[in-house]
């Protein structure tokens, strides 16, 4: 490795270290108990769910399969078959899925607006909003 | 075996070899890690061995090839990983045959910029495909990881070419 190559890497890694850092203080901080996980499948919003109780809104009747308010579990269409999702603590995971590897489900739970949940096979994604974190609103007030 | 009849033929094993790479770590360190997008890219190893020693035609052929194939043998050509497959291949390339032409660079730094380029194509699409901008917050975990993955399949790749490299008519500058 030459003195260019050492140099031009550390600058890359400090800089993605850091805001690997500032992200995952960002996450704990705007972990919402009072947002609400919004599930978008082929990019529409099709279910909203609310992390203060776990109720949840239908938006798009023909892609939310099965609403389970007492046990809290939703069913949503994926493209490779059904999204199950479930709602916990003031916190929604993914906890089955037809893909080749899974990988939604192992994105554990999440409440933080920085941290969505992506299920790529089956185009659904979930991410949280809270009004304590607007990423369109630049007044947004990070308690 | 004439000049060009062994080109054609070390190309067509070596786009086998990227894609079984490919494959096999879609199915291992991307399921191991739970995160979306994250691999080691090993089957980059192939494409910046080819930038080395055929060229950019080549080696942007072979990576066309690659990413087209192991979509047809997974998740298909209109998919949403094919699309993020397809778009972070394209960036790491640009950044690649760019650094690639810089002075000063190895194939290490090279190799960083792909894995980087790598990340930012799939995001950009992610963004772009699924609607959502959160991914954007996906990106410094990438972007952390590109730099190990970078140095070692860089590192990797300097050591093929002191050994595959004569065989394929390259002679180190």
């Amino acid at each position: 490795m030459s003195k260019k190559d050492i140099i031009l890497i550390s600058i890359i890694f400090v800089f993605s270290l850091a805001s690997l850092i500032t992200v995952i203080i960002f996450q704990q901080r705007t972990a919402a108990v009072d947002g609400t996980a919004i599930v978008r499948y082929r990019g529409i919003e099709i279910l909203h769910i609310s992390l203060e109780d776990g109720s949840a809104s239908v938006l798009h009747e023909d892609y939310v399969l099965e609403v389970d308010t007492q046990n809290h579990i939703y069913k949503v269409q994926g493209d490779l078959g059904e999204v199950v999702i479930q709602y916990r603590d003031h916190k929604v995971s993914v906890i089955e899925e037809t893909s080749p590897q899974n990988i939604c489900q192992h994105q554990g739970e999440t409440n933080s607006p920085l941290q969505p949940l992506t299920c790529l096979p089956n185009d659904v994604v979930i991410t949280i909003h809270s009004d304590r974190f607007d990423p369109d609103d630049d007044d947004a007030i990070i308690q | 075996m004439g000049t060009n009849t062994r080109k054609i033929v070390l190309i067509a094993i070596l786009l086998a070899v990227s894609i079984v790479l490919n494959l096999v770590e879609r199915f291992t360190i991307q399921g191991f890690t739970g995160l979306p997008m994250v691999r080691l890219g090993l089957a980059n190893i192939v494409v910046l061995l080819i930038l080395y020693t055929y060229g950019t035609k080549d080696a942007f052929a072979i990576l066309m090839l690659r990413i087209v194939l192991v979509a047809m043998l997974s998740t298909g050509l209109g998919s949403v990983s094919f699309m993020l497959s397809l778009s972070g291949g394209l960036v790491a390339f640009l950044l690649m045959v760019t650094f690639k032409t810089l002075k000063g660079f190895t194939v290490v730094t090279v190799s960083v910029m792909g894995s980087l380029g790598h990340a930012f194509g799939q995001i950009m699409m992610a963004i772009f495909v699924l609607a959502t901008q959160e991914i954007v917050f996906v990106l410094p975990i990438l972007m952390t990881l590109s730099v190990p993955t970078g140095i070692f399949v860089g590192l990797t790749t300097k050591r093929l070419i002191r050994i595959l490299g004569p065989q394929m008519g390259y002679s180190q500058p």
